[in-house]
C-alpha cells in the first residue's frame, strides 16, 4: 500500500472559512479546553458562534471538581454563594470565579440546580427569582431565560408578583444527557400560589379580604410548575397542579433532585414530594421521622429539622438533623417503609446536647456543631447547604 | 479483489473513494472504522465499498494514520511525531485538516477523532486570537468595538 505524505495530500488551495459541518466543528472543539475555545471565540464571528456553542458541551467531559455552597443568613435571609475547589484527578476545571461574580444578579445569586456542569441560577428572592440564568462556572458563559410574567388560574390571568406567587425551586432537566451535541433542555419551575393573598390583578380595587378567601377556597393551586424550554424559547404551564390540602404542608426551599425521570422535593412536615416528568403529576412520599420530630411537629416547629436531599450512584438520599441525631436514609421502594437507614449519630457524640424545647430553635443551635464534622457527615450527598451562623450573633 | 486468504493477515476489504480511486485495506484497520462496520454487520460489503464522502488524497492519510495509530500503542516516539505531524499540516495547510477531520468523522473513527482534537488543542495552545487567525487564515469580521468588547469579555482566558 502506498503511504501518502502529508505533503501529498494538499491538492486544494486552503480555504478562510470552515466549510465542513457545523456538528463535526462542534464535536471536535467540545474537546478542546474552555481557555482555548474562549481564544478561539475571539477570532471571528464564525468562530465566535461556534465556539460559544462547543463551550456549553465541554464542560460535560471536564466537570469541576469541587462544589458550591449556598449560605443563607438566619437574620437576614440573605443568600450568598461560595465556590470550594477540591483538589482531585489531573484534567478536571477549577472555577475561577468563586462567586459568579459574572452573573448579573451578582452578588444576589442563588442556585437553584445543577447538572453536567451547569448551573441553574436566580436572581435574589426580593427580585421574585423570575431572573434565570443558566451559566457554565468554568467558562463564565451563560444564558438568560426569558421572563414568564403572567400565569392563567381558572379564567383569570394572574400576574407574577411578589405577593402572590413563590418561586419555590427550579429543576434542570437535559431531553438527552448522553447525546454531546445535544444542548436541549427543560426548566421546571414550582410555583406557590400565595396563601391567602392571591388576587386578581385585573380587579384589583374594590375587592375585599372577605372575597379573597372566598377565591382561595375555591380550590385554586397551592402549587403549579411551569416549563420552559429551550427549544422553543417559551415558558408552558403544566396542567399538573396540587390543590390546597387540608393537611398542613409546606415545600422547604431546598434544592431539588431529579432522578429517574422525577423531581424529588422535601416538604414539612415531613414529605416528600414527587414530580414526574413525563407524566406531568405529583405524589406524596413520607419521610423517616422520630418521636422527637412529631413532637417538634406539634410546637409547629419551624421547618422541623435541617434537611436535604442528595444523590449517589443513582439513589436518593435524604439527609436531616434534628436536635437528637443526625441521619442519613436512602430511598428504597421496594422496601416497605421505603426508606433505609444508611447512616446515624448521635450528637451527643459532638459534645452537644439539646432539649426539646430548644428544638423550635434548633437552626441557630447548628453553631454549636464543628462545623468539619457535619461536613464528613454531609459528604455523603453530593449536594448540601449550611446556615452560616457565624453572624446571627 | 477482496477474498479470505489462507495465510493468517487478516481479511482483505475493497473500498472506493469519491474519485474512483480503489483501495485495498485489511480488515483490521477497515475495522477501526465504526461505518464499515455498520456496513460489514448490515452485510452489505460484500463487494467494493463505495465511499461518495472521501477523496482519495485524504483517503490515504486516514489509513496511515489508522496504522500509525495501532502502532503507536505503546511506543511513546512514534506517540510524539504524530501529535506533531499535527501541528505541521495545521500550520501547512489547515483546509486538508478540516477535510481529514470531515473523513474521520464521516467513518466515524473514534480513535482519530481524539487525535485530531488534540492536533488543534496543542496547535492552539497559548496562542493569542491574532495569531490564531493569522495561522489558520480566519478572517476578522467583528468591527473594532466589537473585537474590544469581546476581548474585554473573555480577559480571564489571556492570563
Amino acid at each position: 500500500m502506498d503511504i501518502c505524505t502529508v505533503a501529498e495530500a494538499k491538492k486544494r488551495a486552503p480555504n478562510d472559512e470552515p466549510d465542513i459541518g457545523d456538528d463535526i466543528w462542534i464535536e471536535i472543539l467540545s474537546r478542546l479546553h474552555p481557555k482555548t475555545l474562549t481564544r478561539l471565540k475571539c477570532t471571528s464571528k464564525t468562530w465566535h458562534r461556534l465556539a460559544s456553542t462547543a463551550i456549553l458541551h465541554s464542560q460535560i467531559k471536564s466537570p469541576i471538581s469541587g462544589f458550591f455552597i449556598r449560605r443563607v443568613r438566619f437574620s437576614t435571609r440573605k443568600e450568598s454563594i461560595r465556590y470550594h475547589h477540591l483538589p482531585t484527578a489531573a484534567g478536571q476545571s477549577s472555577c475561577t470565579d468563586h462567586t459568579l461574580s459574572f452573573l448579573p444578579s451578582h452578588p444576589h445569586t442563588t442556585i437553584l440546580d445543577s447538572r453536567h456542569g451547569f448551573l441553574l441560577c436566580s436572581s435574589a428572592p426580593d427580585d421574585m427569582r423570575n431572573n434565570y440564568y443558566l451559566c457554565n462556572p468554568v467558562t463564565r458563559q451563560w444564558v438568560s431565560i426569558p421572563q414568564l410574567r403572567e400565569r392563567v388560574l381558572g379564567k383569570t390571568t394572574y400576574r407574577y408578583y411578589c405577593n402572590y406567587f413563590f418561586f419555590l425551586t427550579a429543576t434542570l432537566v437535559f431531553d438527552d444527557p448522553s447525546h454531546v451535541s445535544s444542548d436541549q433542555y427543560r426548566i421546571y419551575r414550582f410555583v406557590r400560589f400565595g396563601l391567602g393573598s392571591a388576587i386578581d390583578v385585573r380587579s384589583i380595587e374594590g375587592e375585599d379580604e372577605q372575597e379573597e378567601e372566598d377565591t382561595n377556597n375555591k380550590g385554586y393551586p397551592y402549587l403549579c410548575v411551569d416549563i420552559y424550554s429551550s427549544e422553543t424559547g417559551q415558558w408552558t404551564q403544566s396542567k399538573a397542579s396540587l390543590k390546597r390540602r387540608r393537611r398542613f404542608f409546606h415545600l422547604l426551599n431546598r434544592p431539588s433532585v431529579l432522578l429517574d425521570g422525577a423531581i424529588y422535593m422535601l416538604g414539612a412536615p415531613h414529605l416528600l414530594l414527587r414530580f414526574h416528568v413525563k407524566e406531568e403529576c405529583f405524589e406524596f412520599i413520607d419521610l423517616p421521622c422520630d418521636n422527637l420530630d412529631m413532637i417538634a411537629k406539634q410546637a409547629k416547629a419551624p421547618n422541623d429539622a435541617l434537611s436535604c436531599l442528595g444523590l449517589r450512584e443513582g439513589r436518593l438520599y435524604y439527609a436531616y438533623q434534628n436536635c437528637r441525631h443526625m441521619q442519613v436514609w436512602m430511598f428504597d421502594e421496594c422496601e416497605p417503609s421505603k426508606w433505609v437507614l444508611k447512616h446515624g449519630v448521635e450528637l451527643q457524640v459532638f459534645g452537644i446536647i439539646l432539649d426539646p424545647p430548644f428544638v423550635a430553635e434548633l437552626g441557630c443551635n447548628i453553631k454549636q456543631l464543628p462545623m468539619k464534622r457535619v461536613i464528613v457527615m454531609m459528604d455523603l450527598l453530593v449536594y448540601f447547604q449550611y446556615y452560616d451562623s457565624s453572624l446571627q450573633a | 479483489m477482496a477474498s479470505t486468504s489462507n495465510s493468517t493477515s487478516s481479511k482483505i476489504i475493497t473500498l472506493r473513494s469519491s474519485d474512483g480511486e480503489v483501495f485495498e485495506v485489511e480488515e483490521s484497520v477497515a475495522l477501526e472504522s465504526n461505518l464499515i462496520r455498520r456496513m460489514m454487520e448490515d452485510d452489505c460489503a460484500n463487494n467494493i465499498i463505495p465511499l461518495p464522502n472521501v477523496t482519495a488524497p485524504i483517503f490515504y492519510l486516514v489509513i496511515e494514520h489508522c496504522k500509525k495509530h495501532a502502532e503507536m500503542k505503546d511506543n511513546k516516539e512514534k506517540k510524539k511525531e504524530l501529535r506533531s505531524q499535527g501541528e505541521e499540516l495545521l500550520k501547512s495547510d489547515p483546509h486538508t485538516y478540516s477535510n481529514l477531520m470531515e473523513a474521520v468523522n464521516y467513518l466515524d473513527i473514534k480513535s482519530l477523532m481524539d487525535l485530531t482534537a488534540q492536533w488543534l488543542a496543542d496547535f492552539l495552545k497559548g496562542k493569542s486570537p491574532r495569531l490564531i487567525r493569522e495561522l489558520l487564515k480566519i478572517k476578522n469580521d467583528f468591527t473594532p468595538e466589537e473585537e474590544a468588547e469581546i476581548l474585554e469579555r473573555n480577559r480571564w482566558a489571556f492570563d
